[in-house]
């Protein structure tokens, strides 16, 4: 009775919760910390993405910073160039509205342009598979990062900098709370278990009438939507960009994310990403040991745990017993 | 006539799998294939499903060319498959399995089921009271909530046979569906098929090694070697006929 009312009143429950939490962020938390806890945000919505891809689909892709890029890059160009325009051009609204409206806008924007990247990507990749896959993701990422570093107008090699400061602990949550409820519901819908049937057998899937290559398509411009949500997220927390932020490193970041949460849990991806973002962080008294120590602590969680930390299972609190697959 | 093959030759570099073969099916109708290892029953099967090209000759389900299409495109138009050796999704439930075979005949949209739309749930609810009846043809409905994996190998043989049929075939082949299969599970498995067949009103087209399914199932047999068709006719017929004796036992 109780959970029944509760699960009627989640959404208002929800946004009521992130706006106390981001008051006292704002207020109480110290930004060293409040900057941790919205990387983990950024960083759920980049490891949810990337579980649809790589997870869910069983396809390998290691090129999720450079879609984070193009978010990145294209939500900030958008605030930057625009900023003082829309902010004239609707100057009888209240400044706040305006401008919470427009980021929005932007960072929708800056997903688009990234998902418009992951078709260009998901199309050819169609016709490799595994290894050849992954090669080919890198290589796009590398691309994308090099023509962005060749490109004057958004910095260039000096970095993009005066990005407005829109994002904060409300925005980030709000978008990674969209990115895990729409994705899950996706692939546990009997529809969007096409994703799932790919990663488990193409061949079967095809014999049962599953159009394999446009699930594959649409995974890739779904993830990578997600992933250009995080990146405009990202670019307008720091306020500043710069070609590094995405390189390839960045990218098995998110892929050491989604194996070690388990491939195909996104339960798994949004605790890996919390515990990846911390770590680093928590180590950081073991100064120059602690990557070392970063490095022992996944090693032996590969030889331990293969499966990652959940397998394949889901832990959902509103769905008991519900979903392992 | 549902479907019709004319002239259909099909070869891996130097090997011929099958050499201007051809065939047709009535509606309804219940054929056997058989023939020695490596004969291209098997080859036949992908041709029919997309997953093989044809090098020449037409293959055409009631009037319309399969030539050139592709497996989820075949499987629209009305053919259905088992698999050799069974390809299940095996970390998916039964009842998933037997889901995900309604795919193209699903209305609402990816979008739909990311928001949880009341069509998209309704729909589903639908598709999930399907999935259970067809199950419970099968008897498998009481395990719907296992993993596929964790299923025994009769069972899985089945289940692959339960999403083949979800996908509202007018043709269904199924490839040594008796393999690994004792005596018992062997008589429920013919049941089942005739039963199937006369309840979805199907054709169906029969791959198999063990002789007694085959000849009390398919009053037409078609026999197979290195990729040409040695004989057709009756179990009666094929048990007589000295090239099939030869094919399988070698020259005295």
């Amino acid at each position: 009775m109780a959970l029944a009312f509760l699960k009627r009143l989640r959404i208002p429950i929800a946004i009521g919760a992130l706006l106390a939490l981001n008051f006292v962020f704002k207020n109480y938390v110290n930004p060293y910390v409040t900057q941790i806890v919205c990387m983990i945000g950024i960083n759920i919505i980049m490891a949810t993405s990337l579980s649809l891809i790589n997870g869910h689909t069983g396809q390998f892709s290691i090129g999720h910073a450079g879609f984070m890029a193009v978010g990145a890059y294209t939500s900030a160009a958008i605030t930057v160039y625009g900023h003082n325009a829309v902010l004239s051009a609707f100057h009888f609204l209240p400044a706040e509205l305006v401008q919470d409206i427009f980021f929005i806008l932007a960072v929708m924007a800056g997903g688009l342009a990234a998902s418009f990247a992951g078709l260009f990507v998901g199309i050819p990749a169609l016709r490799l598979r595994g290894d050849y896959l992954a090669i080919a993701t890198l290589g796009f990422g590398e691309i994308i990062r090099v023509v962005i570093l060749n490109l004057d107008v958004i910095g260039g090699a000096r970095g993009f900098g005066d990005i407005p400061e829109y994002a904060n602990f409300f925005w980030i949550y709000l978008f990674a709370l969209l990115t895990v409820v729409l994705i899950s519901r996706m692939v546990y819908s009997v529809r969007g278990s096409a994703f799932l049937t790919i990663r488990e057998d193409e061949i079967a899937a095809e014999s049962i009438g599953i159009p394999t290559a446009r699930y594959k398509t649409i995974a890739f411009c779904v993830g990578s939507f997600f992933a250009g949500i995080g990146g405009g997220l990202f670019a307008h927390l720091f306020t500043y960009l710069h070609t590094n932020s995405f390189t390839f490193l960045r990218s098995i970041e998110f892929v050491v994310m989604v194996v070690l949460g388990g491939m195909g849990s996104i339960t798994g991806a949004i605790l890996a990403a919390v515990v990846l973002t911390i770590l680093p962080e928590a180590l950081r008294a073991a100064s120059e040991w602690r990557m070392v120590v970063y490095s022992l602590l996944l090693i032996s969680m590969m030889l331990l745990r293969p499966q990652g930390l959940f397998g394949l299972k889901e832990w959902n609190p509103f769905n008991k017993a519900k979903k392992c697959s | 006539m549902l479907l019709e093959v004319e002239n259909c030759s099909l070869s891996f570099g130097g090997v011929k799998a099958l050499t201007a073969f051809g065939m047709a099916l009535q509606e309804g109708e219940l054929l056997g294939i058989i023939g020695p290892n490596g004969a291209g029953k098997t080859t036949l099967f992908n041709a029919l499903t997309g997953v093989y090209q044809p090098d020449a000759g037409d293959l055409r389900l009631s009037g319309e060319s399969l030539v050139g299409r592709s497996s989820h495109e075949i499987n629209e138009l009305g053919i259905a498959r088992t698999f050799q050796n069974v390809r299940l999704f095996q970390n998916l439930t039964v009842e998933d399995n037997v889901l995900v075979g309604f795919h193209h005949q699903m209305k609402t949209s990816l979008i739909a089921a990311g928001l949880q739309l009341p069509a998209s749930a309704k729909e589903e609810e639908d598709l999930r009271r399907k999935a259970i009846e067809l199950l419970d043809l099968f008897g498998l409905s009481g395990r719907r909530e296992e993993l596929a994996k964790n299923l025994p190998y009769g069972d899985q043989r089945k289940l692959e046979i339960v999403r083949a049929l979800a996908t509202g075939p007018k043709l269904l082949l199924l490839d040594e569906p008796a393999a690994g299969m004792n005596a018992t599970e062997k008589n429920d498995l013919v049941g089942l098929i005739r039963q199937v067949r006369d309840r979805f009103k199907l054709a169906v087209i029969l791959i198999e090694h063990d002789m007694s399914v085959v000849m009390t199932l398919c009053p037409r047999l078609i026999v197979l070697d290195y990729g040409v068709v040695i004989a057709t006719g009756t179990p009666e017929e094929i048990r007589k006929n000295p090239k099939v004796i030869e094919a399988y036992l070698g020259k005295a």
